[in-house]
């Protein structure tokens, strides 16, 4: 008896054998798709799955069958998932594995991948590691599909709306879509099937969480590099002043995200296909976890304290009975993209917990931000921009200082500040500016002063230092506008500090290059003519710290503006002259700043690499001259113009209190004692 | 009775207002950084519900008082025993404020929730999150500092065991270096999740206290779970390297292997091998800085690490280093006397005499060197002498599987009683080759 079924098994096999020889696909669908002839067949498949994998499917489902003989290939696919059905489960998993990682394109992957559908439904929810496993090969093979260099490099508004005509973005979008097919039966069936714990979640392995964290590793890398909406609108045009009045976007995060919903508004009709599989995904996650918000508690246990691994206590990286804090299961830039797409791309379910308190959300979501900051892709830093945008925009209260204990805010500050000064990308270090100017104006007053100060006193770039003393004055002259004694960091020994140590500074005294400072010496002028100005009354103590300010500025600056004058010009004269061979050494050294601003400016970047740029003839040498020397001669008018506000506010001064008998400021009294 | 004097006011000011429907069982309440899991009903006051965890049918789990959500929930779950339902009525100070969150929760909303309290449990710290580590804290903190590695730690602590305190004293050390103090590895760890000011308690399972020798001092079993009962008083910001320039490196590193060879003097290599690694992790790297005095620091700081791995008795560790060492400076004779000591124990017998002579080559006088080098001459004979016995051996058998042709003898079986026979004499050989191999691996 048990001799004539596997002669039984064998003759089927034969015979499938021969109907594929013959070319009779009809013939063998029949077969598999007939009640009655599967019914005979049926109790001999499992005999045989294992043997049809390895001679018939395993050899014909590839590139050149699918190309060749494309009805061939249709009917063993079709026979392939098949076979999933009874074949070995954990053998024919191990199979299923490599021939995923290793497909060579959107066929093969997905022939497996149906019939991977299969198995891991078979699998049930027991041995979740298995299905771990199978699930971590479709990633791998996501993960090595090729893309193109500017993805990785940062491309502009045109090239985002051009993505998808991409052939190789097309296959990846077309591995996803067959991914979000194969993932939906086992998703429907934990959502079915897995009871939650009564009371508290389960974190540990299990079909629920495994499916979880997979599809969050979807929405990391590559698929995060093509946010396609992610060319931010430029809000803050060219020499447009900045306001320290409260930003218009606060208290209304559906603001803030303005360019993206247009953009999804706009592709309403036709969404793209990023952008379906990003709400696929994002829903599914969401799904499965209940609560959206659950994964961000754990955020900081991830990335503020760093698991120590210790072989003796057995703690070793995968060792952590809660699957949601190892790394390799849950990284956390693509985290930092999945509460992205829930928050800024709007995608958060009504049902959301409503009871978070926004600074909870803000805190947990900085160490997201600061992850994606730190990612060398530009479209995963502007989703960091943006994310850190809308959880300002959430805040109800003013940030309190004890939250800058937390190590994030540097880490964060230093990311964002990189991004602002040294990005290749212009509309990312707009951006980053203006989210900078937001992340200081959240927090309470004691606490933007350490900021400012902080930053101011450790920063390197021109300009973002530039930026933030005229962001000082601004609060400052905010709190002058109130009637309201100011507080202890707009005035007195504090505002004295950060005059003189942050804001009123050359670095190399005399010596100093001012074209290099260019920026924060002309906002420090301009800081000390509002001050000459708008407070006569010494309410913020101006006019003690003004000696030192003349002693420590004005005076070196006033020398130094002369020196580089008159060097420039004599430089000038001698390139005139054809005299300046001795002096191309400092001119190589400008030309090169020049090259570094230009590869800043994201006008091309060839000027980065070797440092030089190839000699240059008299005329440039001539057009650089002139520009030192223009900038120069601005920075000489505005300390001009400073000193002679000065002097006027001075008189002004005097003649008041000569007019004037009235008591000196309490503050006044106050700087006099000390 | 009226209705209103039902309400407990929680805040002191009525912002809070407790009204409870069913009485929960035991006297217990949650401890702030607990676990809390519950069911709840969010309503304005005019009835539209804005959020239920019923609606998703999955409990709502949070860490109870750490401000993860809305003031007023914090405040009335904390009130709350195991099974109790009631209201809690929340002013807007307690909830969003003035601003509210739109569009579900309007500006200056009072906000109405019904709350059932299902379960809590204790923070667990511990690595693995299997439980080994829980904090309840006690007093909690709105300060957010807590120790980071190399951190001023001060602390009170008082360590207890079945009810019986065991010590109870103030505690000063850096943090990372607990374990020189007596502090137990698993308090350090808590330690390191506490803020300024909190007072929490600590249960710490074996593994992370005394282990299965226990402590005699203490009398406390081996394989005991113990609690401790913790303030942090105080601590420092830990080292910030990234705003080190490389002098100052350079100095924290001599601080570091100054602290190493602190503990090296006390025996407590596992301590002197941290903080030298600590040392060589501060240090710029040769790439980048080709000064002396780095290359010198380096070359110590690993020779150093060597010499603990071998009072420690890791002489594959303790070799490793030497390597690094050679690496950096190739004539360095401590390193190679060092390697060699390593090689002859670990059985590397060759090279351990190469290094030797080496040293022998650079110190003609080192008497020690030259008495490894008869050391490992003698074993290289013996080795050599075991393994021509072995050969032999195999050529025998050899030579008897020649001789299979001979008839074979009529045996007793007691005649072979206490002797080898050569298939004995085939599995010792063997055996022995298995050994020096498992030596030699």
């Amino acid at each position: 008896m048990k001799m004539d079924t596997v002669t039984e098994a064998e003759n089927l096999l034969r015979l499938i054998k021969r109907m594929l020889l013959e070319r009779d696909y009809d013939g063998v669908k029949m077969l598999f798709q007939s009640p009655t002839v599967f019914a005979e067949i049926e109790p001999h498949m499992a005999a045989i799955a294992m043997e049809l994998y390895n001679e018939i499917c395993a050899p014909t489902l590839t590139d050149d069958t699918n190309v060749d003989d494309a009805p061939l290939f249709d009917c063993v696919n079709e026979l392939l998932k098949i076979v999933a059905r009874y074949a070995s489960l954990h053998p024919f998993m191990l199979e299923l594995m490599e021939k995923i990682e290793e497909s060579s394109s959107i066929a093969i992957f997905s022939a497996y991948l149906r019939a991977l559908q299969v198995v891991l439904l078979r699998q049930g929810s027991a041995k979740p590691q298995a299905i771990e496993w199978c699930l971590s090969s479709v990633v791998t093979r996501i993960r090595e599909l090729p893309l193109p260099d500017y993805l990785s490099e940062g491309y502009d508004e045109q090239q985002a709306h051009l993505l998808e005509q991409e052939q190789q973005i097309e296959q990846l979008m077309a591995h996803y879509i067959t991914i979000d097919l194969c993932y939906e039966p086992l998703l429907k069936a934990v959502l079915q099937q897995d009871a939650r714990a009564p009371i508290f979640r389960d974190c540990g392995l299990n079909r629920r969480n495994v499916l979880t964290c997979f599809l969050l590793q979807l929405l990391g890398k590559p698929l995060a590099l093509l946010e396609v909406s992610n060319v931010p609108k430029r809000l803050l045009q060219p020499g447009q002043a900045h306001t320290c009045t409260p930003s218009p976007w606060r208290l209304r995060p559906e603001l803030t995200q303005q360019n993206y919903l247009l953009a999804r508004a706009n592709a309403g009709k036709t969404q793209t296909y990023v952008q379906q599989v990003q709400h696929t995904l994002t829903s599914d996650i969401t799904r499965l976890l209940g609560d959206p918000y659950y994964l961000l508690g754990l955020v900081e246990q991830r990335a503020r304290w760093k698991r120590r691994l210790d072989a003796a206590n057995g703690v070793y990286e995968m060792s952590s009975h809660n699957m949601f804090l190892i790394d390799d299961k849950l990284p956390l830039p693509a985290l930092a993209m999945y509460y992205h797409a829930l928050l800024v791309g709007q995608l958060l379910p009504a049902t959301a917990p409503k009871i978070y308190a926004p600074l909870f959300l803000f805190e947990s979501s900085l160490y997201l931000v600061a992850v994606l900051l730190e990612q060398p892709e530009p479209p995963l830093q502007h989703c960091g921009l943006r994310l850190n945008d809308y959880m300002l925009s959430i805040l109800t209260e003013a940030v309190p200082q004890r939250s800058l204990d937390l190590e994030v805010h540097k880490r964060y500050c230093e990311a964002l500040c990189k991004i602002t000064g040294y990005s290749p990308q212009e509309p990312l270090r707009q951006l980053g500016l203006q989210v900078l100017h937001h992340y200081i104006l959240a927090f309470e007053d004691a606490a933007k002063y350490f900021i400012l100060k902080n930053l101011l006193e450790t920063l390197q770039h021109d300009g973002i230092l530039g930026y933030l003393a005229g962001m000082y004055k601004d609060l400052v002259a905010a709190a002058l506008e109130k009637k309201a004694p100011l507080s202890d960091v707009y005035s007195g020994i504090k505002f004295r500090s950060m005059l003189l140590r942050c804001v009123c500074v050359l670095p190399q005294d005399v010596k100093s290059d001012l074209l290099l400072h260019s920026v924060s010496l002309s906002n420090a002028l301009n800081i000390l003519r509002y001050f000459a100005m708008a407070d006569l009354e010494n309410r913020t103590g101006f006019w003690h710290a003004l000696p030192e300010i003349e002693e420590r500025l004005l005076q070196p600056l006033g020398k130094a503006l002369n020196f580089s004058l008159a060097h420039y010009k004599a430089y000038r004269e001698r390139v005139r002259n054809g005299q300046s061979a001795s002096d191309d050494e400092l001119m190589q050294k400008q030309l090169n700043m020049l090259a570094v601003n230009i590869s800043n400016s994201g006008m091309g970047g060839e000027g980065e690499g070797d440092g030089n740029l190839p000699d240059i003839g008299r005329e440039e040498k001539l057009e650089v001259l002139a520009g030192s020397i223009t900038g120069l001669e601005s920075l000489r008018v505005l300390y001009l113009l400073a000193s002679d506000n000065l002097e006027q506010s001075i008189a002004r001064r005097k003649q008041a209190t000569a007019t004037n008998t009235t008591t000196p400021t309490a503050m006044e009294l106050e700087l006099e004692q000390r | 009775m009226s209705e209103e004097t039902k309400k407990l006011d929680l805040s002191g000011d009525g912002g809070v207002l407790k009204e409870i429907l069913k009485e929960g069982t035991g006297n217990e309440t949650p401890n702030s950084g607990c676990k809390v899991s519950l069911h709840y009903t969010g309503r304005l006051v005019d009835g539209t519900e804005f959020d239920s965890s019923v609606g998703r049918n999955e409990p709502f789990e949070f860490e109870l008082g750490k401000g993860r959500v809305i003031k007023a929930f914090d405040m009335g779950v904390a009130t709350m025993k195991l099974g109790e339902r009631c209201f809690l009525t929340c002013a807007p100070n307690y909830a969003y404020g003035a601003a509210g969150s739109p569009p579900s929760i309007p500006p200056d909303s009072t906000l109405i929730f019904e709350l059932e309290m299902l379960g809590w449990k204790g923070e667990d710290l511990s690595p693995n999150q299997d439980g080994s580590i829980e904090r309840t804290i006690l007093e909690p903190s709105d300060k957010k500092r807590t120790p980071s590695d190399g951190a001023f730690v001060k602390a009170h602590i008082s360590g207890s065991f079945d009810g019986r305190v065991f010590e109870e004293r103030d505690v000063e050390f850096d943090y990372g270096e607990g374990s020189a103090i007596g502090i137990v590895e698993g308090l350090e760890l808590a330690l390191e999740k506490m803020n300024i000011g909190e007072t929490s308690k600590i249960k710490i399972h074996s593994k992370y206290a005394f282990g299965a020798k226990g402590n005699e001092a203490f009398k406390i079993p081996p394989n005991s779970t113990i609690e401790y009962t913790v303030k942090l008083i105080d601590c420092g910001k830990g080292l910030e390297e990234w705003k080190l320039s490389d002098s100052e490196r350079v100095a924290e590193a001599k601080v570091y292997k100054e602290k190493g060879t602190n503990y090296f003097k006390k025996d407590n290599f596992e301590l002197a091998i941290k903080m030298y690694n600590k040392c060589k992790n501060l240090l710029p790297s040769i790439k980048d800085n080709t000064s002396d005095e780095v290359k010198a620091l380096k070359v110590a700081t690993h020779s150093n690490i060597a010499l603990c791995h071998q009072k420690s008795n890791d002489h594959f560790e303790a070799k490793q280093e030497c390597n690094a060492v050679l690496e950096l400076d190739a004539n360095n004779v401590k390193a190679l006397y060092r390697r060699g000591q390593c090689n002859l124990i670990i059985n590397e017998l060759e090279d351990a005499l190469e290094d030797f002579q080496k040293v022998i080559q650079l110190e003609p006088g080192n008497k020690a060197a030259a008495n490894h080098i008869v050391i490992c001459k003698q074993k290289i004979k013996q080795n050599k002498d075991k393994e021509k016995k072995l050969y032999a051996n195999m050529f025998t058998k050899l030579a008897a599987g020649d001789k299979e042709t001979e008839p074979p003898r009529e045996t007793d079986v007691l005649d072979k009683c206490g002797e080898w026979s050569e298939e004995d004499a085939k599995r010792e050989a063997d055996l022995t080759l298995e050994r020096d191999n498992i030596i030699m691996i």
